[in-house]
């Protein structure tokens, strides 16, 4: 007999940025987590990472009341998992190692367990394709915090099956958070939006107009939260780059190439909050 | 306790000059022990987690559970009761 649905673990793959605040999220909510990277020093930096995002949203009064955290363990590869409720993948935004890595999963997790891309850009029905059931293929897009913003984008793909939809609902109301349902195109809602707003921020910048007066004018003048270009340096330059790079392949419109100001970040290691500089200083990390 | 505070006794006084010095240090400026240190824009949350680690080593105490709220963090006076009565009850001084 299989363990209560709450007990059992969530896989997240990948732990940089998106993978490690994917697992807080769920440990904060009780579920116990297996988070696997190839690189243990990776999932070393990732440990100590969530041990500090949950006492973030802990200050931030983000977690249910009275709520136990759940377990967190980590490995570098994917066997051996058990019985899980889904696996949440969350590697780099560059097709060629997505489909790798699904190809992976596709064999190591049976045909009832969800697979979630936490893809920001790439077609849910193309992830799907990489896959064998790829009935089981649900796209949810969590925004950076992911364990602070409740709202998340869901994508369904051509062939994803209600069964999935249903199990990844649950899930998503077991962590608190709320989705939104959009149509399967690139970039879906959120990044067809807001990454051609950010590089064209870069190119403003580029053209030599003053980072802070762009965020300033888009914060205090259009109410945007922080400014596109902060959002940038809080989403990871290189994500950005990788991200829109998918959405100019995927639709051939060239607004969507990334500019020479966000290529020329990230050939310096500019990546943003992660590396210490992106468009701010952001001092030691 | 942590050896560096060995010499000196962690009084109100004490403990508003360090975290004086430390947002000083962090954000230039050195705000008023009632300012609320949010509400003005001074500190974001990631960075009161920052000031959260820093007075934990400073005065060699774990703040945790309840305690663990950004109300005790609001101003300097809230954090220097936080750090007196955790230091208090756990028989540190």
């Amino acid at each position: 007999m299989s363990a209560e649905p709450s007990d059992r673990p969530l896989v997240v793959i990948g732990g940089g940025v998106m993978g490690s605040s994917i697992a807080t999220l769920a440990i904060g909510h009780g579920r116990p987590v297996r988070l696997i990277d190839c690189d243990a020093e990776a999932l070393d930096q990732a440990r100590s990472r969530i041990g500090q995002q949950l006492r973030h949203a802990q200050l931030l009064d983000a977690w249910p009341a009275g709520q136990r955290r759940g377990e967190l363990t980590t490995a570098t590869s994917t066997t051996g998992a058990g019985d899980v409720v889904a696996v949440i993948e969350a590697i780099v935004e560059i097709p060629e190692q997505k489909a790798k890595a699904f190809a992976e999963l596709g064999e190591v997790f049976g045909p009832g367990t969800p697979l979630i891309t936490n893809t920001s850009a790439i077609p849910i029905s193309e992830v799907a394709s990489w896959v064998r059931h790829p009935d089981r293929v649900v796209g949810v897009h969590f925004m950076n915090p992911p364990y602070l913003i409740e709202t998340v984008e869901v994508i369904c793909g051509s062939s994803t099956s209600p069964v999935a939809v249903h199990a990844v609902t649950e899930l998503l109301a077991s962590l608190g958070r709320k989705p939104v349902t959009v149509s399967d195109t690139p970039g879906f809602v959120t990044s067809r939006l807001l990454h051609p707003m950010i590089n064209d921020a870069a190119r403003i910048v580029g053209e030599g107009v003053a980072v802070e007066a762009v965020d300033a004018l888009m914060q205090g003048g259009l109410g945007h939260p922080v400014g596109p270009l902060r959002t940038a340096d809080l989403i990871g330059i290189d994500n950005l780059v990788d991200a829109l790079n998918v959405l100019y392949g995927r639709t051939g419109i060239s607004y969507y190439e990334p500019c020479e100001v966000l290529l020329e970040k990230v050939r310096a290691g500019e990546l943003g909050q992660k590396t210490g500089k992106g468009f701010y200083d952001y001092g030691k990390v | 306790m942590t050896a560096n505070q060995t010499e000196e006794a962690i009084t109100p006084e004490k403990i508003r000059s360090d975290i004086q010095e430390f947002l000083t240090t962090k954000i230039e400026v050195a705000p008023e022990v009632e300012e609320d240190l949010f509400s003005s824009g001074l500190i974001t949350s990631l960075f009161a987690l920052e000031l959260v680690t820093y007075i934990e080593k400073t005065y060699g105490i774990e703040i945790n559970g309840v305690d663990l709220k950004l109300n005790n963090f609001r101003t300097i006076n809230a954090m220097i009761g936080l750090v007196r009565r955790i230091r208090a009850e756990e028989n540190v001084e």
